[in-house]
């Protein structure tokens, strides 16, 4: 079921009577809950969110207390959820395979561009990048425990390599797509 | 002042569906996930610690099953588990290119000699060694000064470029076109944009429905099309819609926004300039 025109319309007079604030709030209302659907592992994030404008959508005029649009939206995503999960749980676990891994050749234009993107970074990014990733085994506990040490503890660590390969994943993903114009 | 976040531990059972069973826990955390930016991206970083554990294939085999049956059956984390493995690829044939292979093998053969037998082999082979590794020391420092000159060189001539919105907002005035000698909007759309936001200003007392056309003046096409009802405000009345940017390209646009029945039909453009940024 797709979102159409005229409910997305309806939804966003509801977050809000000024237009740009009402835009503003959709994509932040959607951020949130897309996030949700992919914590809680479901297969069509998107998909979801849409149902649950719908269902907010025709709920609309029967909303008493409606103060909180975020807060409302995401009781309705939680009844998404909680269907989609029964609906998963009636599932063939056989039928979900993890994704194939890509051959050399199919990663021949995004090494060259994380090679790139790598080079574009700040020098202690692509230090830290460096040594977070290149070890092994045992030796690679202790490089990331001495990381930790020198950031500040493990999540100051965590959160760094998480924006570094943030970066990097939007880099290569434009420089692919630029390569293949 | 910041809340306490969660530890890191209860995030990971989070987000591998252990926690769905308990059901307190569970609202608890989705709800500050909800409303806490920080915990949200601490809650992704911990993600990226699961996939990276699945690629170098140290999780359990409980961890395991739980991230091929449910973690991964998001699409956004398929993408993510494809980039680990390229970054891994990546890194891993910069260490092979970093590691002396005969200093490797060496260093493992000393071992398993009696510490007599290494200072024996120490007097004979340590000048030759030391003068080596000074060698390669002093070849290293010189490929890291064309590396640092390298990266400077790039760095002042490609800028990393801002990173483009995922939707663009364009706001319209019927009757702005160029046969009406009026300038034409114009927005800039990248490969990372999904959608454009449009807000058409309608004229007052406009009720209604609205059928709107999207074509492109270059090929003569409609592009997109819908019937929408205005938003209706003090300020005025508006049409506020999204379309995606599958189909345009760079070039000329106009908008056709007809209202009314029959013989009472009206139509108005709006045109804009659509520029594809590489």
């Amino acid at each position: 079921m797709a979102l159409t025109p005229e409910a997305f319309g309806r939804f966003l007079r509801w977050l809000s009577s000024d237009d740009q604030q009402a835009v503003s709030e959709y994509l932040s209302v959607r951020k949130r809950l897309v996030r949700f659907f992919v914590h809680k592992g479901c297969d069509d994030p998107d998909t979801l969110f849409d149902k649950t404008v719908d269902i907010v959508v025709g709920k609309i005029e029967e909303c008493i207390d409606c103060s909180n649009p975020l807060g409302y939206c995401y009781g309705v995503a939680r009844n998404v959820w909680r269907k989609y999960r029964r609906e998963y749980k009636a599932m063939d676990p056989i039928d979900i395979d993890p994704p194939a891994r890509p051959t050399d050749q199919e990663n021949e234009p995004e090494l060259k561009c994380l090679e790139r993107c790598v080079d574009l970074l700040s020098p202690s990014d692509r230090d830290l990048a460096t040594r977070y990733h290149r070890h092994q085994g045992r030796n690679k506990i202790e490089v990331r425990k001495a990381l930790a040490s020198e950031l500040g503890g493990p999540n100051a660590l965590r959160i760094r390599v998480f924006r570094i390969r943030k970066n990097l994943r939007d880099c290569v993903v434009n420089c692919v797509k630029r390569s293949l114009n | 002042m910041k809340s306490r976040l969660p530890e890191p531990e209860v995030i990971r059972q989070y987000l591998l569906g252990r926690l769905n069973e308990q059901e307190e826990l569970e609202v608890q955390l989705s709800e500050q996930i909800l409303s806490n930016d920080d915990l949200a991206e601490l809650v992704e970083s911990v993600e990226e610690e699961i996939i990276d554990q699945y690629v170098d294939g140290t999780l359990d085999p409980t961890d395991r099953k739980a991230v091929e049956a449910y973690f991964l059956r998001p699409p956004e984390r398929k993408e993510k588990l494809r980039f680990a493995r390229l970054l891994r690829g990546y890194f891993d044939s910069r260490t092979s290119d970093l590691v002396d292979p005969v200093v490797a093998q060496w260093a493992t053969r000393f071992r398993a000699y009696w510490p007599a037998a290494a200072l024996i082999l120490l007097a004979t082979v340590g000048a030759t060694y030391i003068s080596r590794v000074s060698r390669r020391e002093a070849s290293l420092e010189a490929q890291l000064m064309q590396e640092r000159a390298r990266f400077a060189s790039v760095a002042n001539s490609t800028p990393l470029r801002p990173m483009q919105p995922a939707m663009s907002v364009l706001t319209l005035v019927l009757g702005r076109t160029r046969s009406a000698r009026l300038p034409i909007p114009h927005i800039e759309i990248s490969h990372s944009t999904k959608r454009v936001i449009v807000e058409i200003v309608l004229p007052t007392g406009a009720f209604g429905p609205h059928e709107v056309r999207l074509e492109s003046d270059e090929t003569k096409t409609v592009v997109w099309s819908a019937r929408l009802l205005p938003l209706v405000s003090p300020d005025g009345a508006r049409l506020l819609f999204d379309v995606p940017d599958e189909n345009i390209k760079s070039g000329i646009y106009s908008f056709k926004v007809s209202s009314g029945d029959g013989p009472t039909t009206t139509t108005q453009n709006a045109e804009f300039q659509v520029r594809f940024i590489e």
